[in-house]
């Protein structure tokens, strides 16, 4: 695996998870042809490798059924992967389809907006099931905070003595 | 953040990237079937939690543009991974094509077989440019070898 620990710690930047995938070739291509495409994807091996060292990349792996590789790509703006994506040449010969980029975003903040939204739609369904008026946008974040501080700090109250 | 950074790395251990996204709910849902739904969603979360408190998952993200997470797992036998995957009464109700589950391999090894590809190839086509006969697989790998070697030195 290739890793670049600091880059991967560093927790002011955001984390990007490129995905490539090579198309095959034409099934009439040459042994020639073919050779120039593996040098030319060989090319961007090597531009990953530098970004490793860079820290523009952080984690990188091949997939072991396809030709792909996979980056985790830690940039502080989207200027910056950007640059990243568009400075390597051998990047601008992948057809849009065969690059997949997700933002990731912090796990522990995820679980939190789930956990509001799921308090949402706990004060949607009292109103719906009631058959009252939904409450306005406002209130309803409002409401739903309620419900999220008695649901879950009990819940952690629970996990902590059992 | 959700990495365990020391079992990143670990020699031996097979690693999976899973990628799931969830479909989204008919329009027609009520709201209580949507509060149920994510209610089990978050069940889901704390499977994965669990699994990273057990060291299976190393790394664990949302995906903020759509109803996803992305885990990185790391695991002994690919009978542990069906394990951890198959365990979670949640994974279960997902559609096949909801699911994405990539064997990763190391960076260097990844590479070393490209390179043997590469030579292999830069062979066949000096035989086929010739017009010659393409070599035996037996020759073909000495002769691959042998421009590996070239190449590197």
């Amino acid at each position: 695996m290739k890793l670049n620990m600091d880059g991967l710690q560093n927790q002011e930047n955001m984390l990007f998870l490129v995905q490539e995938t090579w198309q095959g070739l034409d099934p009439t291509a040459t042994y020639d042809e073919q050779h120039g495409a593996l040098t030319r994807a060989r090319d961007s091996i090597e531009y990953i490798e530098n970004a490793i060292d860079r820290g523009n990349v952080v984690l990188a792996h091949k997939e072991s059924s396809m030709p792909s590789t996979f980056q985790m790509v830690s940039a502080n703006s989207l200027e910056m992967l950007n640059n990243y994506i568009k400075g390597n040449e051998a990047h601008v010969r992948l057809p849009e389809t065969s690059r997949n980029v997700l933002p990731l975003s912090d796990w522990d903040e995820g679980v939190q907006i789930m956990k509001l939204m799921y308090c949402k739609m706990l004060v949607r369904s009292e109103r719906e099931l009631a058959k009252e008026k939904q409450p306005l946008q406002k209130d309803l974040l409002e409401l739903a905070k309620e419900k999220f501080q008695k649901i879950f700090s009990e819940d952690q109250l629970a996990e902590k003595f059992g | 953040m959700k990495i365990n950074y020391d079992r990143l790395n670990l020699p031996g251990k097979i690693y999976y990237w899973i990628e799931e996204t969830w479909t989204g709910l008919d329009p027609r849902s009520t709201y209580t079937q949507q509060a149920s739904s994510i209610s089990k969603s978050l069940d889901n979360m704390g499977y994965i939690e669990k699994g990273w408190k057990d060291g299976i998952v190393v790394m664990a993200f949302f995906i903020p543009d759509r109803n996803g997470v992305v885990q990185l797992v790391c695991v002994d036998t690919p009978e542990e991974l069906n394990s951890y995957v198959k365990k979670n009464e949640a994974h279960v109700r997902m559609a096949p094509a909801n699911r994405k589950v990539s064997q990763m391999i190391s960076w260097e090894a990844g590479k070393d077989s490209f390179l043997t590809m590469i030579a292999r190839t830069k062979v066949r086509a000096s035989y086929e440019q010739q017009g010659l006969r393409q070599p035996s697989e037996e020759d073909l790998e000495v002769e691959a070898q042998k421009v590996l070697e070239e190449e590197l030195s």
